[in-house]
């Protein structure tokens, strides 16, 4: 079920808002508390009933295996634990990759267990490791049964993120006393989805078929046009930013409806200086994760700068694997982890950016920088890829010519990013100061949200527009990871 | 805060109920029987065009008929809308403009009428190309897979609707209409639409790709219909030869004779249950092959004042119902006289034929322009004046099928598959 599909809108939303403030306020909060973990079960089942089981089992073993870590010490259950989530993805996800792999390599023919991907599966799975390591290092403690359930499986976060860590959300749903401001929940909540869901439906669809028109070409061996490459890769960027930030507002938004808050995602990533800084502004959940369940094990930047250098690399490559079981992926978190590395050698000469009194130039290099390496993020090869940074070099001239709207997608879709403030910096007055500090937010200035009589009907409209052109709108990117 | 959510809910509820309301009660596309008001929308003055889906839509689940047609606006153009004494009746559910995606999931739909017994799908390039998958309105009807109340819901709420309502509201005011749809085949327009369609033609078939995935789609749809039992006739449509010709200049003959090698092999990887009420004889899934110059189909054009107009094409894309009354009788085996005989109108393609046939093609086509039909000479000098100065190849982008595609079909056959052998088996225990 999609945030912008019919069934959601006008049944699944209102039904599940409707029951849980009933139970809330009439019954109980448990009751309110089983009702949405409920209703996030017929969310997941609803995309496919076959992989319910599989949720349900990874609640149930890493809920029993918390228990024995916080009752009996980490070893050997925490051990156990990540060998069990990573196993099931690696199932799931990796198998046919590595397999495919090593048939390539060795010449055997060892058969490809083909399983189709579970939706959320990456998602879940690293929230599931989070929670053993939490527990483990005693940063949180496990909950019972239904917050575990629903820190897995709130529909809002479930399947694309933010990822969410156990001690953020758990203490949430636990707070029997907790009161309602139902109308600032809906307000706000709404007003963050009406943002999210313009994003994605207004925005990121239609910068889609420019997108795949160019990278389909390439996928089909064809040579790519100068006009036709460019185009395609900008129009990607774009659609990539628009579509998973809009889905993480929407996330945030839904969440925030029933009163819960959920850590911020994104926060304007191609203003950034740096591809340091771009990580610290793009999928800020999964930056986290990663610096803090990985690069740090790892030993982090105390071991001095070829360890930190070398540490950063193999977290990047780490990072793309999770994007997809595709050597493009790897490759694409190669490039990243191998310009991390550059920047921490640049500030150490260059601390203020390239040109201090011209930070534009900075943030110039970078978003060319990534939206070079997006190239081979959305392609579905390297000779895809090869083609289409081919056609992007002028090696192909420069082709047949490209219509104007394309070229007048990229003009808006630049002056979004760079001419307003992302989601975070609107709505920060209304983040508590936990998420604003978690996300290291440091708010673009213009546009904030206030109660005002007339941004409530800028975006009733705006959510109105989405609602009536979301019929035909595309699956969110990140639903394939 | 209060007064701000009170305010966004009912800011947006009333957006909804009003816009919503608007083209729920104009009723555009005609698929509320009762909404009919003189003065506002008495006259459906823009019901066809991107309508066809919205009503295809909801005609495939409401239809009792036994064999319905599928298509793009040759087969909406080329048939009669019914034929009243076809047995179990005969309705013609093309949709124009369609594609590989629409009419695959059409056929889905169709599948689930317990009322049809036998499918007629008219094929051609266009339906194999990388033009986008669906229409706007497509994700607004039954087609998509919802009920007919959402489509009810999504239909008032949409964007196209509205237009379309507000131009129906329009036109009903002021007594006008959308003429140039009206007139598109005005005896006095056809002459015209026979010389000019050519240049159009060549330019789309010079940008023209073909997309592999979109015939193995549609047939992947057709699975559905031979699960339940429905009898399958594909035909590939009787264009002019005019137009056709277009295809051999643009070089694009080659991906012609792709198609047909495509189709027919898909059709022999298939290996269906006999039909449950055959309405042609022969086996459940058939592919016919009506183009490739047929005698039909070099006929002359039209005189330029309409006097006397080509019997069998609108203009050199569409044909019209009497021809495409003759496709069925051959499929039927019914027999008929020169130009549409046997032997030189219609053929079933088969792996044992398909290549004899493309050679066919090819001397017929060699034929004709060796002929001394004026209009030959004239065709072989218009291309070759399109030849010298060629012009632009369409700037648009190039859409594939994506993965949720494939997915949402499979999903949807899948389940009928399996249905349908449940029934099977249990018929069989009884």
């Amino acid at each position: 079920m999609l945030f912008n599909s019919f069934e959601f809108l006008f049944l699944f939303l209102p039904a599940t808002l409707g029951v849980y403030y009933v139970l809330r306020r009439w019954v109980a909060h448990n009751a309110a508390l089983v009702a949405l973990t409920i209703a996030s079960f017929v969310f997941y089942a609803w995309w496919d009933i076959r992989y319910l089981p599989l949720l349900l089992g990874s609640i149930a073993v890493n809920h029993v295996l918390g228990l024995l870590i916080e009752k009996r010490g980490s070893q050997p259950w925490l051990a156990i634990g990540i060998v069990a989530n990573l196993a099931s993805i690696g199932l799931f996800k990796y198998a046919d990759f590595f397999l495919g792999n090593i048939n390539a390599v060795a010449g055997t023919e060892i058969p490809l267990p083909g399983f189709a991907l579970p939706l959320a599966i990456s998602f879940f799975t690293f929230q599931q490791i989070s929670f053993l390591v939490d527990v483990a290092r005693r940063e949180t403690k496990t909950s019972g049964w239904l917050g575990h359930g629903l820190f897995v499986s709130f529909f809002p976060q479930l399947i694309a993120g933010p990822i969410v860590r156990h001690n953020q959300i758990a203490p949430q749903y636990e707070d029997t006393d907790r009161k309602d401001d139902w109308a600032e929940n809906i307000g706000v909540g709404m007003s963050i989805f009406a943002v999210g869901i313009s994003k994605k439906v207004l925005l990121a669809d239609n910068f889609e078929p420019y997108a795949a028109s160019a990278f389909n070409a390439a996928a089909r061996g064809d040579e790519v046009g100068l006009l036709e490459a460019w185009t395609g890769a900008l129009c990607y960027t774009f659609q990539i930013f628009f579509d998973f930030s809009g889905y993480s507002d929407m996330a945030i938004g839904l969440a925030r409806m029933f009163g819960y808050r959920l850590p911020i995602n994104f926060n304007a990533p191609y203003r950034a200086r740096s591809i340091i800084d771009f990580w610290r502004r793009w999928h800020i959940t999964l930056s986290q994760f990663l610096r803090d369940y990985l690069y740090i094990p790892l030993g982090g930047n105390r071991k001095g700068p070829a360890r930190r250098a070398i540490n950063l690399a193999l977290v990047m490559l780490l990072g793309g694997l999770w994007h997809g079981a595709a050597w493009t992926f790897v490759f694409w978190g190669a490039l990243h982890g191998l310009a991390l590395a550059w920047c921490n050698v640049l500030n150490r000469f260059r601390p203020n950016g390239l040109i201090p009194s011209m930070p534009w130039v900075s943030v110039l290099c970078t978003f060319l920088f990534v939206v070079f390496a997006w190239v081979f993020f959305r392609a579905t090869s390297f000779d895809a890829a090869i083609l289409m940074l081919q056609g992007m070099a002028g090696f192909n001239g420069v082709g047949p010519g490209v219509s104007d709207e394309p070229f007048i997608a990229i003009a808006i879709g630049l002056a979004i990013v760079w001419g307003l403030p992302d989601t975070a910096s609107v709505f920060k007055d209304w983040f508590d100061d936990v998420t604003l500090k978690t996300a290291g937010l440091v708010p673009q200035k213009g546009l904030r949200f206030t109660t005002r009589p007339w941004i409530a009907g800028t975006l009733a409209f705006l959510l109105f527009l989405s609602i009536v052109n979301a019929w035909n709108t595309a699956e969110f990117i990140y639903y394939n990871f | 805060m209060k007064g701000y959510a009170i305010r966004l809910v009912l800011t947006l509820a009333a957006w909804l109920i009003l816009f919503g309301g608007f083209t729920f009660i104009v009723d555009p596309y005609h698929v509320n029987g009762w909404s009919s008001i003189p003065g506002v929308n008495e006259r459906r003055t823009r019901a066809h065009n991107d309508g066809y889906r919205v009503a295809v839509g909801h005609g495939l689940i409401e239809t009792q008929s036994s064999t319905l047609l599928f298509g793009s606006s040759r087969s909406n153009d080329g048939f009669p809308r019914t034929i009243e004494d076809w047995p179990g009746g005969f309705e013609n559910m093309a949709m124009g403009g369609t594609n590989a995606f629409e009419l695959a999931n059409a056929a889905v739909l169709a599948a689930e009428n317990d009322d049809v017994d036998c499918a007629v799908i008219g094929l051609d390039l266009r339906e194999f190309g990388d033009y986008p998958r669906a229409d706007a309105t497509y994700w607004i009807t039954p087609l998509a897979g919802g009920s007919q109340l959402q489509s009810h819901i999504q239909t008032s709420l949409s964007l196209n609707a509205f237009a379309r309502a507000l131009q129906t509201v329009v036109d009903n005011v002021s007594g006008g209409s959308d003429e140039r749809w009206e007139t598109a085949y005005a005896p006095e327009n056809s002459r015209e639409r026979f010389d000019t369609e050519l240049a159009k033609r060549y330019r789309s078939y010079l940008g023209y790709v073909y997309d592999p995935e979109r015939p193995e789609f549609v047939f992947r749809g057709i699975d559905a219909l031979l699960a339940r039992g429905i009898q399958v006739r594909v035909f590939i449509h009787p264009i002019h030869s005019r137009i056709e010709e277009a295809r051999w200049r643009a070089g694009i003959d080659g991906i012609d004779q792709q198609m047909r090698r495509d189709l027919v092999r898909l059709a022999e990887e298939r290996d269906p249950a006999p039909s449950r009420a055959p309405c042609f004889p022969g086996g459940p899934l058939e592919v016919w092959d009506f183009s490739g110059f047929p005698l039909v189909a070099q006929s002359g054009p039209p005189s330029p004042s309409g006097d006397i107009l080509n019997p069998w094409y609108y203009e050199p894309s569409h044909y019209r119902p009497n021809l495409g009354l003759v496709i069925l009788d051959r499929m039927l085996g019914v027999a008929h006289e020169s130009p549409v005989s046997p032997e030189e109108f219609g053929v079933r393609l088969t792996s044992e034929n398909v290549e004899q046939h493309w050679q066919d093609v090819t001397e017929r086509r060699a034929d004709w322009l060796a002929s001394d039909d004026e209009w030959a000479r004239w065709v072989t000098e218009q291309y070759d004046h399109l030849e010298d100065d060629p012009p632009a190849i369409e700037q648009r982008p190039h859409i594939f099928l994506n993965r949720d595609d494939f997915i949402s079909l499979e999903r949807r056959v899948s389940r009928i598959e399996a249905q349908a052998a449940r029934e099977r088996e249990r018929a069989a225990d009884e």
